[in-house]
């Protein structure tokens, strides 16, 4: 499988995209281009690429819809990642539009025309910054297999069976293995409480999450005593 | 009847003044259009120069482009800011004088050649850089060549050498007719090329003598201190 950053161009200009998509790929980035809104989600969820560069004006519609679209995604039901690292380039300079772009959510605002080497260097910035950031795609733990798009979760290549909440539970853990989440931690992300509740939920569905893991010798989910749980990193 | 023709007069007033500030906004509409409708061209022809330069057969013709088009991008700046009412801002850069000068003629190379005009270049300030805005800097020496090329007859002769810190450019050519109408002073070219190496914190003179015009361009020179100069 190629390892190569994927690069999402969505830009209404063909000659622009073409020339973009040339220099990047020269630069050693895979790159899909889109020419508008519509084909630009679905190459989003197609093609899962590691950064987004966005036009603002799109022949079917605002770049900035996109970008809220992309914002606005839980990354589980949907195959987009909301923390997708956005770029926007555009022919609008003025401060009030890079403030709506901020505000929006995009990373990184370039006024047109833009140097090649400086949108190359803030790529570059951001993909490095992306590095560490939890991934929204299939995960693997050892033998543990956990894909948010199907919501399939596989223990040495047999299927296990887990409810939303469950599923939910393991997905969140799965994102830094061997990292202790708190309970306040886990309630807030899974479950959506602002204020610490009961954690008698969050205990039974760990409890439950455990059982079903048992096939394997190895305990995967782990109880850290008065604060939270974790799950184990590969061995 | 006094003070209805305070009235009468006051609200004319008013209403001329709604009529200009109208026709204000209507102009700076116009000029935020023109202003977008440029930087989409702009965009593509930075990327199809960056695209030429990693081409070994191109790379010849991308170094002037590349000169010409950070003028396009300093331009299209003010014009964006002076909708504001305000001065572009400037950033500075190190920047290598050598390659942006030889580029800057470059791009005047064919067609001084089609007229017969020979050019010619006596580089002795070495391994010159300049810290200064990259684009008030391709302006001062892009619009005194430029006025060289355009206005001038005969050969085109730059002469480059250290004075003191300073880098001095001397662009010397035959005065010919127009030549920016030296002896009524400067043209817009010129004038532009003074601002800019007024920004870059240089200064420019014209020197006129009985045949020829000198275009002393002068720049403060950057130490090496230790990060390397750009090519322009």
């Amino acid at each position: 499988m190629d390892e190569r950053d994927l690069v999402l161009v969505v830009e209404d200009d063909e000659a622009t995209a073409a020339f973009l998509a040339d220099n990047l790929a020269a630069d050693g980035y895979r790159v899909a281009v889109a020419s508008g809104m519509g084909e630009g989600l679905r190459a989003i969820e197609v093609r899962r690429p590691s950064l987004l560069v966005l036009d603002l004006l799109l022949d079917d519609g605002n770049g900035l819809e996109l970008l809220d679209r992309v914002r606005s995604a839980d990354g589980l039901a949907s195959r987009i990642d909301p923390q997708l690292p956005v770029i926007v380039l555009t022919g609008r300079t003025g401060e009030s539009d890079r403030v709506r772009a901020f505000g929006r959510g995009a990373d990184d605002y370039l006024p047109k025309p833009f140097l090649y080497a400086e949108l190359l260097g803030r790529i570059r910035a951001l993909l490095r910054r992306a590095q560490g950031r939890p991934r929204r795609g299939a995960v693997r733990v050892g033998e543990l297999a956990i894909d948010p798009v199907t919501r399939g979760v596989r223990l040495a290549e047999r299927p296990v069976h887990l409810s939303a909440k469950e599923f939910a539970l393991l997905h969140a853990l799965s994102e830094e293995p061997g990292r202790v989440y708190t309970k306040q931690e886990l309630l807030r992300d899974v479950w959506g409480y602002i204020s610490m509740g009961n954690t008698r939920t969050l205990d039974a569905h760990a409890c439950r999450l455990r059982k079903k893991l048992r096939p394997s010798a190895r305990p995967w989910v782990v109880n850290v005593r008065g604060v939270g749980y974790k799950l184990t990193e590969a061995l | 009847m006094t003070l209805s023709c305070v009235a009468v007069a006051g609200w004319t007033l008013a209403g001329l003044l709604g009529a200009w500030a109208l026709e204000q906004r209507r102009r700076l509409e116009l000029v935020a259009r023109a202003d977008h409708e440029l930087r989409g061209p702009a965009a593509l022809l930075f990327l199809a120069v960056e695209r030429m330069r990693r081409d070994p057969a191109g790379r010849g013709y991308a170094a002037p482009l590349e000169t010409e088009l950070e003028r396009l991008r300093a331009g299209l700046a003010d014009l964006a800011a002076a909708r504001d009412g305000r001065h572009r801002r400037r950033r500075e850069d190190r920047s290598e004088l050598e390659p942006l000068v030889r580029s800057s003629l470059d791009a005047w190379r064919s067609a001084l050649r089609a007229a017969g005009r020979p050019v010619c270049i006596d580089w002795r300030a070495g391994r010159a850089a300049v810290r200064a805005d990259r684009g008030s800097l391709a302006r001062a020496v892009g619009n005194v060549v430029a006025n060289a090329a355009e206005h001038g007859e005969g050969p085109v002769e730059l002469r480059a050498e250290r004075n003191g810190r300073a880098v001095r450019l001397e662009v010397r050519n035959g005065s010919g007719a127009g030549s920016d109408r030296p002896g009524r002073g400067r043209g817009r070219g010129l004038r532009i090329a003074s601002d800019a190496a007024r920004d870059a914190g240089g200064s420019l003179r014209l020197v006129r003598s009985n045949s020829d015009v000198v275009a002393e361009l002068e720049l403060p020179g950057d130490e090496d201190r230790g990060d390397p100069p750009r090519a322009a």
